[in-house]
């Protein structure tokens, strides 16, 4: 009875400890030994030792891509803060119905799937003349861009989905962060004296700051790893011109069958997210 | 209210209308899209309210790819690693809320370890496994990986940590059994908390891409996430060498719908359980 009553616990963990071993942690021996050999999914892989390695460091395309995805994380998180602080500022106080209305709509494009989100943006910015944002462009009386078919603006576009699609996110955990701040600092900061935008730069910003640490760090791990959007919008194309790192394993591993070098890929995605996540952990201890 | 502050306030309003009307607008062009003809899309200058209201979008999807079958694959594989990833998410986080076993905390970081592993680089390695398990272009070869879920245990855990004790103790001392008390207990105290592990575990299975893009082969196995690279890329459905931007429309209105309808009636419960389910997996 009592060694039962001691097995109970293991019995209440072990289906998702197994689900995990065998599909998350089993694999990731899988991905290392890969990384070793010449492998294109189908024969049997043969032992090739640090090729896939070496070949890696002179791969142009490996630093293109690796190039590629921190322009599109950085670019896209940096305009992500500012505006999403903004709008947070914008519509916390007074809590009008518009300003409600308005942290509703900008949620919509973070709570769709990805894929139709992506869907919806290739209807605004695909490239022939009467795309919606060509027709403004022509009445601006600037001419009509190729934007995710031109191999300069194809990433620009990109980055502005990727900043539509998520600025509702970061606004909502602003004004989360924004209400939970006490009323009294504001009024200690009026009685001094401070004007609106003192009292934001000296008192709400600093109060915000783990919170900015908090959307950073989660956007990071995300953009990293970001695929769905990017895939549905351009494939990594033209040419490789948005080809981000998860782009680039995709293609090398079941686009031209080189799984072994996709693994040393992967393997180099897998260390950068893995220490955005430890960086991300230790923050969330320290709170 | 003096003349400066109904300046300022009006400037204020603007500034949010402005935002408003930059969100909204694809999504609204997304509706209209749909019900067009592909003709009224590219002609220049396009129409933005159709001319001709037509359903004949879905009607051409319907015959090119079985949007209907995708719609209850969709459904399907959601649903099932929603109820899965609940049950055994709960299973094991109450198991670590209440109950006491050697190695627990060392168990518990390895099981959130799993949360640092992305999906672009487990696909490799779930390729080979799946042929050959000879799953392969199977629905079961997307459920399985995702049967529980580390978030949720974690999500679990926090929750019934914060139940009191004596609850389970006065029930352990009149007999009952954990599995009785798990059932007949935990599940009922915890409906707050299921709710919002319901939205985000269903979230996820409905976005559901890259791997199901690689495993299924056959279109009546396909999701709608895939659906939606398919209606672009596939040559099947394109008008003259150009993607049909109509069906497309279409296409993503169906794959959103659910998830839209969803959010407008549960907006607030939305809000809360993204915020705090924190990172997208």
């Amino acid at each position: 009875m009592r060694l039962r009553q001691s097995a109970i616990p293991w019995l209440f963990i072990a289906p998702s400890l197994i689900i995990f071993s065998i599909f998350h942690f089993f694999p990731l021996a899988i991905l290392v030994y890969s990384s070793f050999t010449r492998w294109n999914l189908v024969s049997p892989p043969q032992f090739i030792g640090l090729e896939n390695y070496l070949r890696i460091i002179s791969d142009e395309l490996f630093i293109k891509s690796l190039f590629i995805t921190i322009i599109f994380v950085f670019s896209s998180l940096i305009v992500n803060v500012i505006l999403s602080l903004t709008i947070a500022l914008l519509t916390e106080k007074p809590d009008s119905k518009l300003a409600t209305l308005c942290r509703f709509i900008i949620f919509i494009p973070y709570v769709l799937p990805d894929a139709a989100s992506a869907g919806i943006w290739n209807l605004m910015f695909f490239p022939h003349p009467s795309s919606p944002i060509n027709v403004l462009l022509t009445q601006l009386g600037i001419g009509w861009q190729g934007w995710i078919g031109d191999k300069n603006l194809a990433l620009p576009t990109i980055i502005l989905y990727y900043i539509w699609k998520n600025v509702g996110f970061s606004t909502l955990v602003y004004v989360a962060g924004l209400k939970a701040i006490p009323k009294i600092f504001y009024d200690a900061a009026e009685v001094d004296g401070a004007d609106k935008l003192a009292i934001i730069r000296h008192v709400t910003m600093p109060l915000l700051k783990p919170i900015t640490l908090f959307i950073l760090i989660t956007s990071l791990i995300a953009g990293w790893q970001s695929f769905t959007d990017i895939f549905v919008l351009t494939k990594g194309g033209p040419g490789t011109a948005t080809t981000t790192l998860s782009i680039y394993i995709y293609h090398t591993a079941f686009g031209e069958g080189l799984a072994g070098r996709a693994a040393v890929i992967s393997i180099i995605l897998f260390v950068i997210i893995l220490v955005l996540t430890i960086i991300q952990l230790k923050y969330i201890k320290s709170e | 209210m003096n003349m400066k502050d109904k300046i300022k306030d009006i400037v204020r309003n603007l500034l949010i209308l402005i935002i408003i009307i930059l969100f909204i607008s694809p999504l609204i062009l997304l509706i209209l899209d749909a019900f067009k003809p592909y003709r009224e899309i590219v002609s220049i200058p396009p129409t933005i309210i159709p001319k001709e209201f037509t359903l004949n979008n879905f009607i051409e999807i319907q015959k090119k790819i079985d949007i209907v079958r995708m719609t209850m694959n969709t459904f399907i594989v959601a649903i099932s690693i929603t109820i899965s990833t609940l049950f055994l998410g709960t299973l094991a986080g109450y198991a670590f809320a209440k109950l006491q076993f050697k190695g627990k905390e060392k168990i518990f970081i390895l099981i959130m370890s799993k949360l640092m592993i992305p999906p672009i680089v487990l696909v490799i390695p779930w390729f080979f496994m799946m042929v050959r398990m000879g799953l392969m272009d199977s629905l079961l070869a997307i459920i399985l990986p995702n049967l529980s879920g580390a978030w949720t245990i974690f999500f679990m855990r926090q929750y019934i940590s914060q139940l009191p004790n004596e609850l389970f103790d006065s029930a352990r001392i009149d007999g009952a059994g954990e599995l009785t008390i798990f059932f007949r207990m935990v599940f009922p105290l915890i409906k707050p908390a299921l709710a919002t592990a319901i939205i985000i575990n269903f979230l996820w299975g409905w976005n559901e891409f890259l791997w199901p893009l690689l495993v299924l082969t056959s279109k009546e196995n396909f999701l709608l996430s895939i659906g939606v690279a398919f209606v672009k890329y596939s040559g099947g459905v394109m008008t003259e060498g150009t993607v049909n931007y109509a069906m497309l429309a279409a296409f993503s209105l169906i794959y959103a719908l659910p998830i839209l309808l969803a959010y407008l009636l549960l907006a607030k419960q939305f809000v809360q359980s993204i915020v705090l389910s924190g990172l997208k997996r």
